[in-house]
C-alpha cells in the first residue's frame, strides 16, 4: 500500500511540474534548508547545558508549529486527495499508514529531517551515546511533526463545517499572519511574561511537549539515566500511535460522508433590498451578482474574512505592549490582503465565464461592475477602521500618510484585481463540495500564491508615489507638501481604477475565448498545447521562461517586499517618530544618525528588487511578442498554400 | 411558455433574413500536434432541427464552441444569419443562444438570479425579464428549487438552468452541446417539447448528441462528424439511406464494436 501511494504521488508531482511549480518548490526548499542549516549552526554553537537543551526545545517547537500552521498558508499538500480511495475497499487504518508513508515524499520532510539532525550534533557534543538515542529521537520527532500536521488539517477540515468553525479557522490564519508582522512589537512583552515570574511554568510547559521528549532523551542519556530514555523515546512511539489512531478514524468518518454537508448552509433571501438600489442595467446586473457572490461563495467570503482579520489584529496586537503606532494602518493591511486574496476573480469563476462571452457587449459592464462590487464589499470597512483607528490612536501626523494611501490603493486595488486576474488567471472551479482549505492545492496554486505576492507587491508600488510625497513633506516638515501627497493619492486611485480596468476590459474583449479555453483545459494543459504548436496560443508561451530565471523571479518577489516595507519604510517610520522598538529592524541597530540613511539604503535594495521584477516581466513580454510575431509570419504563406 | 416562443417574433434582432441560420466553412481548430477539428464545412438552414453525430472527441464540442465565438479558430469563419461571429460579435451574439456542455455558471446564485442577471446584462427590460424568467422557470419545472443555488441543482437541473439562459432573450438560433446528457427522462421530455416547439415557430436548431434514437426521432438533418471532418452530412432520410442510423454511424465513423472477446475473468 505504501509502495503503491508513494509511486503514485510520485507520478503525479512529475505529470504536474511547471516552472511555476518547480520555482515555487526550489524557494521552499531554499527557505527550509535555510532554516535547517541555522538550526544545525545553533546546535554546534551553543554549549551542552540544560539552559542550551531549553534553546533547541523550543527551536523544536517552532519547527512543530511551523508544520501544524504551515499547511494553512500554503494550502498543503493534497497531491493524493481522500476522494481518491473512497471507493477502494481499504480499512481506514491502512489507508492513513499508507498515506502517512506517502506524505514523506516532498521537500518539507527531508529539509525538516536536516534540521533534526541538529538534534544529533548536539548529543554528539555530550558523547557517543547521546548521538545514539538522537538518532531514533531525530526520526521520532520528524514522524510526530508530520502525523501532527496531517491530523490538524484534517481536524480543521471537519471543523470548518460548521459556521463557528468556518469562523474560527479564518481567525487563526489571520492570526498568524499578524504574528508574523507585528510580533517584533511584542517581544519584549513576552520576554516580560516568559521570564518573569510565569518562566518556570513555562518551562515545565515546553518539557511536557512531545517536540521537547528527543532532547530529554539526549540529556537522560548524557546523565546514563536509562530509564528517563526509555520513558522520553517510548513516550513518542505511543504519542504517535495515538496520532496515527485518531487521524484513522478522521479518514474513516471522511470517507463515510464524503459527500454530504460539507459547506456553511446559509439561508438565501429572495429579492433582497439590494435589488431595488442597484441600477437595473448591465453594470447594475454584474454588481448585485458579483456581490452575492462575494457573501455566498465560501471562498470568497473567507478571503475577505480573513483580510479583515489580519488588518484588526496587526493594528489591535501591539497594543498589549502598549503600542498604538500599528492603529492607523489597520485599514490599510485589510485593504492590501483583501486585494492580494482576491486577484483571482476571474479564475474563481472559471468556466462560469462563457456566460460573459456569449452575452453581447458587456464586457466593460463585467470588469466595472467587479471592480465596483469589491470596493463596495471593502472600502466602507477599510475607511471606518482607518478613520476611527487613526483618531483614536492619537498619532496625529499619521493622517496625511493614510488619507493618501487609502484612496490611491482602493484605487489600485479595484483596478489590478480584474487586470491580474486576467492576465495570469488560475482556474480555481467552485466544487460543491470541497474544503475550503484545498483552495490552494488544485494544479493552479504555484500560480494563485504568485498572484498574491505580485498583487501584494503591486500595490505597494501603485501607492509609492503619493506616500513618497507625504514622505517628503515630513523630512522637511512641510504641511503643503504633505497634503499634497494626500491630493496624489485621490488622483492616482481615480487614474488606476479607471486605467487598470481599461486594460482589462481590453484583454478580456481581446483574449476572452482564449481564457475560456485555458479556464477549461487548465493552465498547464495550455501550456503544454502552446509549447507543442506556438501558433494556436502564443499567450501561453509565458511558460518557457528558463527555470533559473523563474527561481530567481520568485525570491525577488519574495524578498523585495520584506526590504522594502519592513526593514525600509517601517524602519524609517519607526527611527522618524523615535520609537524605541528594534527587534529585526536592521537599520535600527544602528547609531540614530546611520539609521535613516540605512533605511532608505534598505528601501532603495526593496525597489531595486522591483525593477528587477519588472524588468525580466517586460523583457519576457517583449520576447514573447517577438516569437508571436515570427510565428504569424511563417503562418502567412501556410494559409496561402 | 407561449411568449416565450412569441418573444421571438416580438422583438426579432436583425441579421439576413435569406441566410442560413449557421454556416461554418473551413473551420480548423489544432491543440498541439491533434487535429481537433479539420476544415469543417456545414450549413444549418433557417427552420432546420439539426442534429450532429459523433463519438466521444470527434470535436463536436469544440465545433460548435468555434461556432458560437466561445473558441477562437486557427482558420475558418462562422456566420450566424449572415453575420460574422468574429467580426460583429455583438450581433451575431444577439441571434443566437448558446448553451455548453460542462461549463461552470455563476455557482451561488439561485436559478431567478442567474435568469434576472443575465437578462438584465443583455439590456432586456427589468420588467420583460422577470415575466420571462419566472415563465421559463415554471416551464422547466425549476420554480421550485427557488432558494436552491446552481452549485446544488443535479445534472438535469442544470442543463435546463443552462437551456432556460439560452432562451431567455429569445434567441433565432440555438446552438446546444449535449443537452440531454445525463438528464432523467422526464426533463428530457420537457426540454424536446420545448425545442420542438422553437422548431415549429419558425426557430433553428443544432444540437449535439450519441443518442442516434434521439436524433433520429427529432431532427430533419444530421450531419456525422469523425475526427474533425463532417463524413456525412444532409437530411435524415438521405444520410440513413433506408437503414437505421445506428448502423449507418457505425459504418461511417470506421469503429468495430468491441466487448464480445475478453474478460474471461469476469463474473465467471
Amino acid at each position: 500500500m505504501v509502495g503503491v501511494l508513494i509511486s503514485m504521488k510520485l507520478a503525479v508531482l512529475r505529470r504536474s511540474m511547471s516552472a511555476g511549480r518547480a520555482a515555487s518548490m526550489v524557494t521552499g526548499a531554499l527557505i527550509g534548508l535555510a532554516l535547517a542549516v541555522g538550526t544545525i549552526v545553533l546546535a554546534v554553537r551553543i554549549d551542552p547545558s540544560p539552559i542550551s537543551s531549553g534553546l533547541l526545545s523550543l527551536v523544536f517547537l517552532g519547527w512543530t508549529l511551523g508544520w501544524l500552521l504551515g499547511p494553512m498558508l500554503t494550502g498543503g499538500d493534497a497531491t493524493l486527495r481522500l476522494d481518491y480511495f473512497t471507493p477502494l475497499p481499504v480499512r481506514p487504518g491502512r489507508l492513513a499508514v499508507g498515506l502517512f508513508g506517502a506524505s514523506f515524499v516532498g521537500v518539507p520532510p527531508v529539509m525538516t529531517l536536516l534540521g533534526f539532525l541538529a538534534l544529533v550534533v548536539y548529543g554528539a557534543r555530550y558523547g557517543v551515546v547521546p548521538a545514539l538515542v538522537a538518532v531514533p529521537g531525530a526520526v521520532l520527532l520528524l514522524l510526530f511533526v508530520v502525523l501532527i500536521s496531517r491530523v490538524a488539517v484534517q481536524l480543521l477540515g471537519s471543523a470548518m463545517k460548521t459556521r463557528v468553525g468556518w469562523e474560527l479557522s479564518a481567525l487563526l490564519l489571520a492570526f498568524v499572519i499578524a504574528f508574523g508582522n507585528t510580533w517584533w512589537f511584542m517581544l519584549e512583552f513576552l520576554g516580560r511574561v516568559f521570564g518573569g515570574q510565569w518562566a518556570s511554568t513555562v518551562v515545565s510547559f515546553v518539557n511536557a511537549l512531545p517536540s521537547t521528549w528527543p532532547v530529554l532523551a539526549v540529556e537522560a542519556a548524557q546523565r546514563s539515566d536509562w530509564l528517563a530514555v526509555g520513558e522520553a523515546l517510548l513516550g513518542l512511539v505511543v504519542v504517535c500511535g495515538l496520532l496515527l489512531a485518531v487521524w484513522a478514524l478522521l479518514l474513516s468518518r471522511h470517507m463515510t460522508r464524503s459527500s454530504s454537508g460539507t459547506k456553511v448552509k446559509r439561508p438565501i433571501v429572495v429579492g433582497t433590498a439590494r435589488r431595488r438600489i442597484l441600477p437595473k442595467n448591465p453594470a447594475g446586473a454584474v454588481v448585485g451578482k458579483e456581490m452575492r457572490l462575494w457573501v455566498r461563495d465560501p471562498r470568497r467570503a473567507r478571503f475577505l474574512r480573513i483580510a479583515m482579520w489580519v488588518g484588526l489584529l496587526i493594528g489591535l496586537m501591539p497594543l498589549v505592549d502598549g503600542h498604538t503606532i500599528m492603529l492607523p494602518w489597520a485599514g490599510l493591511v485589510t485593504l492590501v490582503f483583501a486585494g492580494a486574496f482576491s486577484a483571482n476573480v476571474y479564475g474563481l469563476d472559471s468556466t462560469g465565464l462563457w456566460l460573459t462571452l456569449v452575452t453581447p457587449g458587456v464586457i466593460k459592464a463585467d470588469v466595472r461592475g467587479r471592480q465596483l462590487a469589491w470596493l463596495l464589499m471593502v472600502g466602507p470597512f477599510t475607511i471606518a477602521v482607518t478613520v476611527v483607528f487613526t483618531a483614536i490612536s492619537g498619532q496625529t501626523w499619521a493622517w496625511p500618510w493614510v488619507l493618501a494611501a487609502v484612496p490611491a490603493l482602493l484605487g489600485a486595488a479595484a483596478g489590478l484585481i480584474p487586470l491580474v486576474s486576467l492576465l495570469a488567471a488560475a482556474p480555481f472551479p467552485d466544487r460543491r463540495d470541497s474544503n475550503p482549505l484545498d483552495g490552494f492545492n488544485d494544479e493552479s496554486a504555484d500560480q494563485v500564491r504568485m498572484q498574491i505576492f505580485s498583487m501584494l507587491l503591486l500595490q505597494i508600488v501603485t501607492a509609492a508615489p503619493a506616500v513618497l510625497v507625504v514622505m517628503l513633506g515630513m523630512l522637511r516638515d512641510n504641511a503643503p507638501i504633505q497634503w499634497a501627497g494626500v491630493a496624489l493619492g485621490l488622483v492616482t486611485g481615480v487614474l488606476y481604477w479607471w486605467g487598470f480596468g481599461r486594460l482589462a476590459a481590453q484583454r478580456l474583449h481581446l483574449r476572452g475565448s482564449e481564457l475560456l479555453l485555458l479556464m477549461r483545459k487548465g493552465a498547464r494543459a495550455q501550456a503544454q498545447a502552446a509549447s507543442a504548436s506556438s501558433a494556436s496560443d502564443p499567450d501561453a508561451a509565458k511558460v518557457d521562461l528558463p527555470r533559473g530565471v523563474v527561481v530567481v523571479l520568485t525570491l525577488l518577489i519574495l524578498l523585495a517586499p520584506i526590504l522594502l516595507i519592513p526593514q525600509g519604510i517601517v524602519a524609517l517610520i519607526l527611527s522618524l517618530t523615535g520609537s524605541n522598538v528594534r527587534t529585526w529592524f536592521a537599520a535600527l541597530y544602528l547609531p540614530h544618525a546611520y539609521q535613516v540613511p540605512a533605511a532608505v539604503a534598505f528601501i532603495l535594495l526593496g525597489a531595486l528588487g522591483i525593477w528587477g521584477i519588472v524588468s525580466i516581466t517586460v523583457r519576457n513580454a517583449k520576447a514573447q511578442r517577438l516569437r508571436r510575431e515570427a510565428v504569424e509570419e511563417e503562418k502567412v504563406p501556410v494559409e496561402v498554400a | 411558455m407561449q411568449s416565450v416562443t412569441q418573444l421571438r417574433k416580438s422583438d426579432l434582432p436583425v441579421g439576413d433574413q435569406g441566410a442560413s441560420a449557421l454556416k461554418l466553412a473551413g473551420l480548423r481548430k489544432v491543440y498541439g500536434s491533434k487535429v481537433a477539428v479539420d476544415d469543417l464545412d456545414l450549413v444549418v438552414p433557417q427552420g432546420s432541427f439539426y442534429g450532429m453525430v459523433g463519438l466521444n472527441g470527434a470535436g463536436k464540442t469544440t465545433t460548435l464552441s468555434m461556432a458560437v465565438g466561445l473558441l477562437r479558430p486557427d482558420r475558418g469563419t462562422s456566420e450566424i444569419f449572415g453575420v460574422d461571429v468574429w467580426s460583429d460579435p455583438v450581433q451575431a451574439k444577439t441571434l443566437v443562444g448558446v448553451l455548453p456542455d460542462g461549463m461552470s455558471m455563476p455557482e451561488r446564485l439561485t436559478g431567478r438570479e442567474l435568469l434576472t442577471y443575465t437578462g438584465l446584462l443583455r439590456g432586456i427590460a427589468p420588467e420583460t425579464v422577470d415575466e420571462r424568467a419566472e415563465e421559463l422557470l415554471s416551464v422547466l419545472e425549476l420554480d421550485e428549487a427557488e432558494r436552491t443555488m446552481v452549485v446544488e441543482y443535479s445534472t438535469g437541473m442544470r442543463k435546463k438552468i443552462g437551456l432556460a439562459t439560452a432562451l431567455l432573450h429569445g434567441p433565432r438560433l440555438l446552438v446546444l452541446d449535449e443537452p440531454f446528457e445525463a438528464v432523467d427522462p422526464v426533463s428530457a421530455a420537457t426540454i424536446r417539447t420545448i425545442l420542438e416547439r422553437f422548431v415549429a415557430s419558425g426557430g433553428s436548431v443544432i444540437f449535439s448528441s450519441h443518442v442516434m434514437a434521439l436524433v433520429e426521432k427529432l431532427c430533419d438533418r444530421v450531419a456525422v462528424v469523425t475526427k474533425g471532418r463532417v463524413v456525412a452530412k444532409g437530411t435524415l432520410d438521405e444520410v440513413r439511406e433506408g437503414r437505421n442510423l445506428e448502423d449507418v454511424f457505425v459504418d461511417l465513423v470506421g469503429a468495430r464494436t468491441r466487448g464480445a472477446e475478453g474478460l474471461s475473468w469476469l463474473a465467471s
